[in-house]
């Protein structure tokens, strides 16, 4: 079975009072009947459409109801614009009441902007009649005419004149959901450029961390660095204590008879004897490592002053 | 009929600024902890680099240099080198020998891991001195 990769489109008119028959394996053109909008052939000192479109609703303003909410399409033709007004939600619920599915609608158009060429009178349903008055498509009552042909939209070439309905409900105006939309997109990027900012500064320190760890050979994990260090610092730590208790020993406030006798160090233990001190003189021989809170741990020994350092 | 209603729209960006938002949050974070520990590796390696640099073998040079024959001579010195230890020893050093001798160990930045002096009278002593590297 061969591919298809376009579905045949066929034209539809879509009035209430009419039945329509839908074939889904077609696509199908919706050529809307006067009942569903509203229009007006306007003659105004403007150039472009969108100009006129932006004037559509005051063109309006008084006759079509106020509590519905229109959407409007503008086409120019010679001099003349076609103003239309079109409530969406009525368009919509005529379309579900004919159980026409969305996805086979291929596009929808204006009875004004396809049918503005007919001659003569159609029928188009039990009561009405389709006609062009003064360039105007317009439904009449079957009565007032005689006879009247049947309406073939299936020869129809449609124009390119369509609208897209709206299809959901308007609790606010499009432009500010357009609003909402372009703040929304507004804060992607700034969310998504600061984003890719701190990736690519976080890459940035990573290579940087990573170049400090070859530069100055480090082990991989930082446990193993903290390690390293620590037992550096240990070291360092016990060396200046050790010149520096040293010092204050040699420093310490002696009397004549008073001597050092000996100083040794060995696992982190710093040790001197001093000679021919009485108790109660260590006091004040070792009143520098009192108040420099130094912990010492002192004993005599046959008039001998042993002080215990631990560093 | 197809086209795309404005409030699905809305509803993918608002995820997707919701999405990017925490993303940004995490992204920022984990910036924070990078630069961190960024900093805390330069400070450790620079320090540990200092630390190797102030204990390195190279002060081995200046030690030999202190322990000049002459001096070891004339101070009654006894020296054993082993591979990453030197055990300076004298049954009996003069006083001002000792002195001038452990005022340049002290002030360089040798690891002294065993040291004994016992003065023997008045004007000498006994010496035993460990450095390691």
């Amino acid at each position: 079975m061969p591919l298809k990769f376009k579905q045949e489109s066929k034209n539809v008119y879509l009035d209430a009072a009419s039945d329509v028959n839908i074939d889904t394996s077609f696509k199908y053109r919706l050529i809307l009947s006067p009942h569903l909008y509203w229009v007006k052939k306007v003659s105004l000192p403007l150039k472009h459409v969108r100009d006129v479109k932006k004037l559509a609703h005051t063109l309006f303003e008084e006759s079509i109801p106020e509590d519905v909410h229109y959407s409007y399409y503008v086409y120019k033709k010679g001099e003349d614009f076609f103003v239309f007004a079109y409530d969406d939600k009525k368009i919509l619920a005529l379309i579900q009441e004919k159980k026409i599915p969305p996805q086979v609608i291929a596009s929808i158009h204006f009875a004004q902007s396809e049918l503005d060429s007919l001659e003569d009178v159609y029928h188009v349903n039990e009561t009405e009649v389709l006609k062009v008055k003064d360039g105007v498509v317009v439904l009449l009552p079957s009565a007032w005419f005689e006879s009247s042909e049947e309406l073939d939209v299936e020869s129809l070439k449609l124009s390119n004149k369509s609208i897209k309905l709206q299809q959901f409900n308007q609790f606010v105006e499009s432009k500010v959901l357009y609003k909402v939309i372009a703040v929304l997109s507004a804060l992607v990027l700034i969310f998504g450029a600061e984003a890719w900012f701190y990736m690519q500064e976080r890459a940035k320190i990573s290579d940087a961390r990573a170049k400090v760890f070859s530069e100055y050979g480090l082990q991989p994990t930082m446990m193993q660095n903290r390690s390293i260090l620590q037992h550096y610092e240990t070291i360092d730590k016990q060396q200046r204590a050790l010149r520096e208790n040293i010092v204050q020993l040699l420093q310490a406030s002696l009397r004549k008879a008073q001597k050092i006798q000996s100083i040794s160090y060995t696992n982190g233990k710093l040790k001197a004897v001093i000679s021919n001190v009485n108790k109660g003189e260590e006091k004040r021989i070792l009143a520098p490592f009192f108040k420099k809170k130094t912990p010492y741990e002192v004993s005599f020994n046959n008039g001998n002053l042993e002080v215990e350092i631990a560093l | 009929m197809n086209k795309v209603n404005p409030l699905h729209i809305i509803t993918l960006l608002f995820v997707l600024v919701l999405f990017l938002f925490f993303q940004v949050q995490r992204t920022q974070a984990e910036l924070t902890h990078e630069r961190t520990l960024f900093l805390q590796s330069k400070e450790l390696a620079q320090k540990t680099a200092a630390y190797k640099k102030l204990y390195s073998e190279k002060n081995k040079k200046s030690l030999k240099h202190i322990l000049m024959p002459s001096f070891v001579k004339k101070a009654n010195l006894q020296v054993k080198q082993n591979k990453n230890i030197f055990v300076i020893s004298s049954p009996s050093i003069s006083l001002s020998a000792l002195n001038s001798f452990l005022s340049r160990i002290f002030n360089a930045a040798y690891r002294i891991q065993k040291l004994e002096i016992q003065k023997i009278d008045e004007r000498t002593a006994s010496l035993y001195l460990e450095i390691v590297w």
